[in-house]
């Protein structure tokens, strides 16, 4: 379009430099964890043996901190301040991207931190961090960095939003932007509780300033954050899914109104439910767990109202592109594009995994699959495709609209292949996780023939096909790094930063979901009523305290 | 410049009757839509329902 040198960039360029600081952290995140990960799988697969010096769990903990923690973390927060900024008039305040720099600095202090400790063999305690196996206290003290990090972004992102009403009155707020401050805010409710674990137990413990700690209360803190933390993986994924796809396949978003009311109802139900993950802890009696499950399975409301939106947008606009039948509008999306592409396998991918997780989460079958690779296998099709495919998708466009390039249509090509190549990957190494640990194979084991057990015989040739399927799941990492080099040396262009238009016809959002006191205080209600009785009783009536274990 | 590229025009500030564009009959059908549906919730139920037999079996 221009052709003046300088080419118009989608947001403001110190914007921009905010938001690429954090993508590319993250993918530095990605790059390393994938070498662990890979490692891992080789170990199980009985492929490799691990020199001396490196144990499997501290390989284990390096994966799982810098993916699940890391990688997911920057990303998000990248892509949010990128979407905020664009929805918001293309220009943060001042104030916001200095939070966004302060927050940048805090979390990467704490990730060289943590992951020096790691390297150490001072922190081996998985990205759980279950007490009582004790860390380092520099470990803890990295962890809180990164949230504390991670909210000056929120605040940062909840002054710009406060901003734009403030100077749009009565107008109805950027769906994008509201979907960000909602995550954000489920974000910082969720990390109170594992900041409170890691402040007032974790840290005083491992200082040695008290001698035990009360296991029961630090992993209930724990899973307080733990499964609000899947939905600060999912949520950004939704947001592209609902506010970016539907421009990217030329039609319009079903309904702001159903968009939004889906990501209130993942903002009250996605925080008191963490006992689904103590389902087989023998300190929580079963009618607060039982309550727990029940409000977990009220989130499959918002989500099926996510898949009904997203059908209902593909159909709308493969019919207006002259789609006839009842699934002719299935061909008329942009199947070589990679910006739609990557993210669709990832909503494919999301059906066994969410139908996985409603396994997970009922309490019998909950017995069935706890602590085996079933759950592994779980979240590589959660976290580690549907959401990490969406953002590889996000990224094809968001790198060249940042940097005022083209997405090529060559490098589209390769992303598509990198696409594949990562379903295919997948489908080995997490198909297999599903099968063998329905047979019953723990998670989080080295390579172990259980002195040569008949049972775990059978094992063995299920750990191969997650090897292999870890290989090629490595050379999808590749695959992307070499695409992102190229995206930093396309041709200087205008690269589209998509953002989806309601559809006309569909109903207002009423007032209520912009009454943030309200949302606010309902979410205090409801976790107060599914955890205030369990955790005072757990102070109150303590199990023993225990001293630290280092297990490794 | 260009500014107003930036500002995302939403729907709501548009009066109603002025933005509609849905056309005819075809572009609103939701008939595939419901069908799809249908077939997500078969297939959790379904997968729920093995596990469960699982579970059983294993009692
Ligand atoms: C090259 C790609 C990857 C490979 C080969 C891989 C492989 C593995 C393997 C084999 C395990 C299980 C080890 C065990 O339980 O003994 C594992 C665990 C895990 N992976 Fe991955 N993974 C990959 C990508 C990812 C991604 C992208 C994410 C998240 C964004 C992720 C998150 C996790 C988490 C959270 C764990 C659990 C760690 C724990 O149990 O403490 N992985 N991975
Ligand atoms: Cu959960």
């Amino acid at each position: 379009m221009l052709t003046n040198g300088t080419p118009e960039l989608q947001i403001d360029r110190k914007d921009s430099r905010l938001v690429l600081a954090h993508i590319l952290f993250a993918f530095g995140a990605l790059f390393l964890g994938g070498i662990a990960g890979l490692l891992q799988g080789l170990v199980r697969g009985g492929v490799v043996k691990l020199p001396a010096e490196i144990g499997y769990y501290q390989l284990l903990t390096a994966h799982g901190v810098l993916m699940a923690l890391i990688f997911t973390t920057y990303f998000i927060i990248g892509f949010l301040i990128s979407g905020v900024s664009k929805t918001t008039g293309g220009k943060l305040l001042p104030i916001s991207r200095h939070l966004g720099w302060l927050g940048y600095g805090l979390m990467s202090t704490g990730t060289v931190v943590g992951t020096i400790c790691i390297l150490l063999n001072q922190a081996t305690v998985l990205y759980t961090f279950y007490a009582p196996m004790k860390a380092s206290p520099y470990f803890y003290i990295a962890l809180a960095l990164v949230v504390v990090g991670s909210w000056m972004s929120g605040f940062g992102m909840f002054y710009q939003f406060g901003y734009w009403k403030k100077l749009h009155k009565g107008k109805v707020t950027p769906l994008f932007a509201f979907m960000a401050v909602t995550t954000m805010l489920m974000w910082i409710v969720a990390t109170l509780g594992v900041a409170a674990e890691v402040l007032l137990q974790l840290i005083p413990w491992s200082f040695g300033w008290v001698d035990t700690v009360n296991v029961m209360l630090s992993r209930t803190l724990f899973w307080f954050f733990g499964h609000p933390l899947v939905y600060f993986w999912l949520l950004p994924a939704y947001m592209c899914w609902y506010v970016v796809i539907p421009k990217i396949i030329g039609g319009k978003l079903f309904s702001d109104a159903l968009a939004r009311l889906a990501f209130i109802l993942f903002l009250l139900f996605s925080i008191p439910v963490g006992f689904h993950h103590q389902l087989m802890e023998p300190g929580i009696s079963p009618f607060w767990k039982f309550l727990q499950v029940i409000l977990t399975f009220m989130v499959i409301v918002p989500s099926l109202m996510t898949a009904f939106s997203l059908f209902a947008t593909f159909e709308q606009a493969g019919r207006a592109l002259g789609a006839k039948g009842l699934f002719g509008w299935f061909r008329k999306m942009p199947w070589s594009d990679v910006r739609f592409f990557a993210p669709f396998a990832g909503m494919l991918t999301f059906i066994p995994a969410g139908a996985g997780g409603i396994i997970n989460a009922s309490n019998q079958m909950n017995a069935v699959v706890h602590n085996t690779l079933f759950i592994t296998g779980h979240f590589h099709l959660t976290v580690a495709t549907t959401v990490a495919l969406t953002f590889f998708g996000v990224t094809y466009w968001l790198i060249p609209a940042l940097t005022g390039r083209k997405l090529t249509a060559r490098i589209n090509k390769l992303g598509m292949i990198q696409t594949v190549v990562w379903l295919v990957g997948m489908f080995f190494m997490s198909g297999a996780m599903h099968t063998v640990g329905l047979l019953g194979s723990p998670r989080r084991t080295a390579y172990t023939t259980y002195e040569n057990h008949p049972d775990a015989f059978l094992w063995m040739p299920y750990h191969v096909a997650m090897a292999i399927g870890g290989t090629i799941l490595f050379i999808g990492i590749l695959l992307l790094i070499v695409n992102i080099v190229l995206l930093f040396r396309a041709p200087r262009g205008q690269e589209e930063f998509p953002i989806a238009e309601a559809n006309a016809s569909a109903e207002a959002a009423p007032r209520l979901f912009e009454r943030w006191g309200v949302l606010i205080s309902l979410v205090v209600v409801l976790v107060l009523i599914a955890y205030m009785v369990p955790v005072l009783d757990m102070i109150n009536n303590p199990v023993p305290g225990s001293k630290g274990f280092v297990t490794w | 410049m260009a500014k107003s590229t930036n500002l995302v025009p939403h729907k709501k500030d548009v009066p109603a009757k002025a933005a509609s564009r849905t056309s005819g009959e075809t572009e609103s059908s939701l008939k595939g839509t419901f069908a799809a549906v249908l077939l997500l919730g078969g297939f959790i139920i379904l997968t729920w329902a093995g596990v469960f037999l699982l579970f059983l079996a294993r009692q």
